[in-house]
């Protein structure tokens, strides 16, 4: 992302470079655990790998497994909870391999120190259970090894006939039951074995099971404390109006209306800066958040628009095609793509478009920070911790151990949290006051300065031959998107797919899902309508294009099965089905059940097949479909952010629209059963949606749709 | 500045504030009753949404003049001595919530729902709670959890 990262080099070997120079043991006791309790240290992969540094302190202690006296069992480590349930899927890991009593098994608040714990703390790429999954296993297998034997020397046992279950050690011949809170004393002193041995599959009882749920309780009675809820003693609130046209800067501002309003403290001015995503601006500071908002809106300001006062999405989009006809740059190449297709029996030459995208997590982006003269305290919802400190220390001059920053709960990201423009923001205009601002951006400032999802258009051409199989395919993706170009898993002998890229000053970001959406929309579509010129069903059509023992093949037939691919509709219903391309080690397909009510569709039914490996916590992995099917769903039906005389032209939910229950379909998720190791699934879910409902769309009506979001008749 | 008498969660409270302030920003900032979600600021996504003599309201464009005097519940006033309401139950038993964020508009939203039709037709459940934006896409959980707290009320 844009924002500014201070990469340290500097990293803690042992327990004297802990933060502040706290020793293990007082660092685990502000986690929660007491002194005397069995700790395991153990390193959780980087969240994403950024060079040497990182690399060479990848095996540096960053996440701890402490057993309490009591027997709880606690997690300490850096990955924050975005409402993915990440929380449930480690807590389940760790009981497992321990043998703990699942509901004895509790993480310790997000470190606040990320720089001195050793990782860029981020959380994003459906990665965090993928990296996690044999760290968190062999740290929980050495945990269970040194209690067995502690209870194997108490007990004059040999270790072998012992296991663990439920908080206890027990003997396999049943006389034997020893709950761990008698035995952490004694393993505490026992040195860790290198290689424990990890359960099988088979032994699971937790995992893949059970669901651990351990956020619930506060979401639902509204003591959950997230950003937009921190309250420090003496606090100041604080909002910004924006140029409105990206780029644009600050003439001159009146504020004398403003100051009439009680409550007003000051205004000042915020200077844009491109690198970091933040926009010139103008904040107000005020005694309440609503007086804050009306001062703001008593400002007079003037702006200078600058280069893109005429920077238009319809003339982007243009400029897309154009390029889209163009030779690719830099292509991927099998085969011979141009006889292939000049010779084929049947041919498609297909232009599709996907328009820019916003987020729009419910929690609005917020930021709080304190910043003392020797000191920092920032709490950031945000999907970054290690950025927003880099950012506290280069904005406040101060050392990254000097900064602090809180994660509280946090109300949605999909991406966007990913961007530390929020917190710049905030510790800009903290830096001004001897007390806490919270910065609050409202749902207009959300929309209208986004890191927004790119614009793209495909050119697509692709050959059948005689028999209906596709012999050559080219895709030629124009974007300004820094992610990967389009990715064919279709056996296709002759291939030619890359990515021409165009640039302007459209603040882009990471969005769920990032280019396999499009680059699933596309593919997918494209292989929808080879199947129709080739007179075959669509499924079985992509299966003829599929090895039998390949995963997506897999994924295909089981949502067949599950969906009755093929019996008979009420009328007016059409299914449509597509796959995703493999994300995060996961593979998806899904099944859209549709019909078209007042000209526009309508979603009944979605049928949902997930491989993702190992499904940790299955509960987890179902609402993180579900959850990618209505977000995917929501795009196709209503996601376009437009920019007109530089500025985006949405600003709340009446004009970029959600989803709501009354359009929500069923949606049955199905998983495969496996035993690789566990995939991601924060969004494999969202990319086949689109391509579903529009393959569907086609069955019902003969409409191709190539063009997100869905408007029908649009010609 | 005036001062106004506000019923919230039973207790009677005393709050000096400008007349046209947001009920919402008032149980925030002035009471710290946080649960009370900021989403929107225009009534589109009801996370804010409160009891208003048992009806469901969205905090954000109401004014303080307005709420004064009236029975106003929070979602810190659901559960009595920590003891959940059935929607609260059904909501930790079906694992509703994602992010959480917009759930107090969900809860508070069955809850005045399930007072009207304890046992609610999926017309009434997309009828009442159609307004209440979720972005982590949890409605079929809140569909259902409805469902589930009805029956826990019949149980009860």
């Amino acid at each position: 992302m844009s924002q500014p990262v201070t990469e340290s080099t500097d990293y803690p070997a042992g327990e004297a470079a802990l933060p502040d120079g706290l020793t293990r043991r007082q660092f685990l006791r502000r986690a929660g655990v007491s002194s005397g309790a069995l700790v395991i240290a153990f390193n959780l992969p980087l969240g994403r790998q950024a060079g040497a540094a990182e690399a060479a302190q990848r095996m540096q202690p960053n996440a701890y497994v402490a057993i309490d006296l009591d027997g709880t069992v606690t997690l300490v480590n850096d990955k924050s909870e975005i409402g993915q349930g990440i929380s449930d899927g480690y807590v389940n890991v760790l009981a497992e391999e321990i043998g703990a009593d699942l509901a004895k098994v509790r993480m310790a608040p997000i470190p606040t120190d990320p720089s001195s714990w050793g990782s860029r703390m981020s959380v994003s790429g459906s990665r965090s259970m993928r990296g996690a999954w044999s760290s968190l296993r062999t740290a929980g297998a050495q945990a269970r090894s040194l209690l067995v034997q502690a209870a194997a020397s108490r007990a004059g046992a040999s270790a072998d006939s012992l296991y663990t279950e439920a908080g206890f050690v027990r003997s396999r011949s049943g006389d034997l039951a020893i709950p761990f809170s008698e035995l952490v004393a004694d393993a505490a002193l026992l040195q860790p074995p290198e290689n424990p041995t990890l359960k099988d599959p088979s032994e699971f009882t937790i995992i893949g099971k059970q669901d651990a749920r351990m956020r619930i309780r506060d979401q639902v009675t509204g003591k959950a404390v997230y950003g937009m809820d921190v309250q420090p003693e003496g606090l100041l609130y604080a909002t910004i109006e924006r140029s409105p046209v990206f780029g644009g800067s600050l003439k001159s501002y009146d504020d004398s209306s403003a100051r009439q309003v009680p409550g007003f403290v000051r205004t000042l001015v915020v200077e844009p800066n491109s690198r970091a995503g933040v926009h010139a601006g103008v904040a107000v500071v005020a005694e309440s958040y609503y007086a804050a908002a009306k001062a703001r809106a008593a400002l007079r300001v003037q702006w200078d628009a600058g280069a893109n006062a005429n920077l238009d999405s319809d003339q982007v989009l243009e400029e897309l095609k154009q390029i889209s006809t163009r030779p690719l740059e830099d292509p991927e190449v099998h085969g011979d793509f141009d006889a292939a297709y000049s010779s084929a029996a049947r041919q498609l030459d297909a232009t599709y478009s996907s328009p820019f995208l916003h987020h729009m997590t419910m929690e609005p982006m917020n930021c709080t920070a304190h910043v003392r003269a020797d000191s920092c305290e920032v709490w950031a919802p945000t999907q970054g911790q290690g950025g927003v400190q880099g950012t506290a220390a280069s904005l406040t001059g101060l050392e990254e151990s000097s900064i602090t920053v809180h994660t509280p709960h946090i109300g949605g990201g999909f991406g966007r949290r990913l961007k530390g423009d929020f917190a710049y923001e905030a510790l800009y205009v903290a830096r001004e006051f001897d007390r806490p601002v919270k910065l609050i951006w409202t749902r207009e400032d959300d929309v209208r300065y986004g890191g927004y999802r790119p614009m793209s258009v495909l050119r697509g051409q692709a050959g059948l031959d005689a028999q209906g199989r596709v012999q050559a395919i080219s895709m030629t993706l124009a974007t300004q998107d820094r992610f990967g170009a389009p990715h064919i898993y279709y056996d296709v002998p002759n291939v030619r797919v890359g990515k021409n890229s165009a640039s302007n000053d459209i603040p882009t970001g990471a969005w769920r899902g990032i280019h396999h959406n499009h680059s699933a929309f596309y593919l997918e579509s494209m292989m929808d309508e080879l199947a129709h010129l080739a007179g075959q069903d669509p499924l079985q059509f992509r299966l003829n294009h599929l090895a039998d023992d390949s995963p997506y093949a897999a994924v295909l037939r089981e949502v067949a099965d599950k969906s009755d691919w093929g019996s008979p509709l009420p009328a007016g219903r059409a299914r449509g089905v597509a796959l995703g391309g493999e994300l995060a080690g996961t593979f998806v397909a899904q099944v859209v059940e549709a019909s078209i009510e007042d000209g526009k569709p309508v979603v009944h039914r979605v049928v949902c097949a997930v491989d993702c490996g190992i499904a940790v916590s299955p509960g987890s992995v179902k609402a993180q479909a579900e959850g990618s099917i209505l977000y995917g769903l929501t795009a196709a039906l209503y996601g376009e952010i437009n920019i007109r005389n530089g500025g985006v032209v949405q600003s709340n939910f009446h004009d970029y629209m959600p989803l709501r229950m009354n359009e929500s379909p069923e949606i049955e998720i199905h998983i495969m059963p496996s035993e690789r190791d566990p995939g991601g699934m924060g969004e494999p879910g969202v990319p086949p949606l689109m391509p579903a409902l529009t393959g569907a769309i086609y069955a019902l009506t003969g409409e191709r749709v190539r063009d997100m979001p869905i408007r029908l008749n649009r010609a | 500045m005036a001062t106004y008498q506000l019923q919230i969660n039973g207790e009677s409270r005393t709050i000096d504030a400008e007349p046209d302030v947001p009920l919402l920003w008032v149980l925030r900032d002035e009471m710290g009753l946080t649960g009370t979600k900021f989403g929107c600021g225009m009534g589109l996504c009801r996370s804010c949404t409160v009891l208003i003599d048992g009806a469901s309201s969205f905090s954000c464009m109401l004014p303080i003049s307005s709420a004064a005097g009236k029975a106003i519940t929070t979602i810190e006033g659901l559960a009595e001595d920590g003891e959940l309401t059935p929607v609260q139950q059904a909501w930790v038993e079906l694992d509703v919530p994602q992010c959480g964020y917009c759930q107090t508009g969900q809860i508070m939203t069955a809850t005045h729902l399930l007072s009207d039709h304890p046992q609610p037709s999926d017309a009434q459940i997309d009828a009442y709670m159609s307004p209440v934006v979720c972005r982590c896409g949890t409605y079929p959980r809140v569909k259902a959890a409805i469902k589930r707290a009805s029956e826990l009320f019949y149980e009860a």
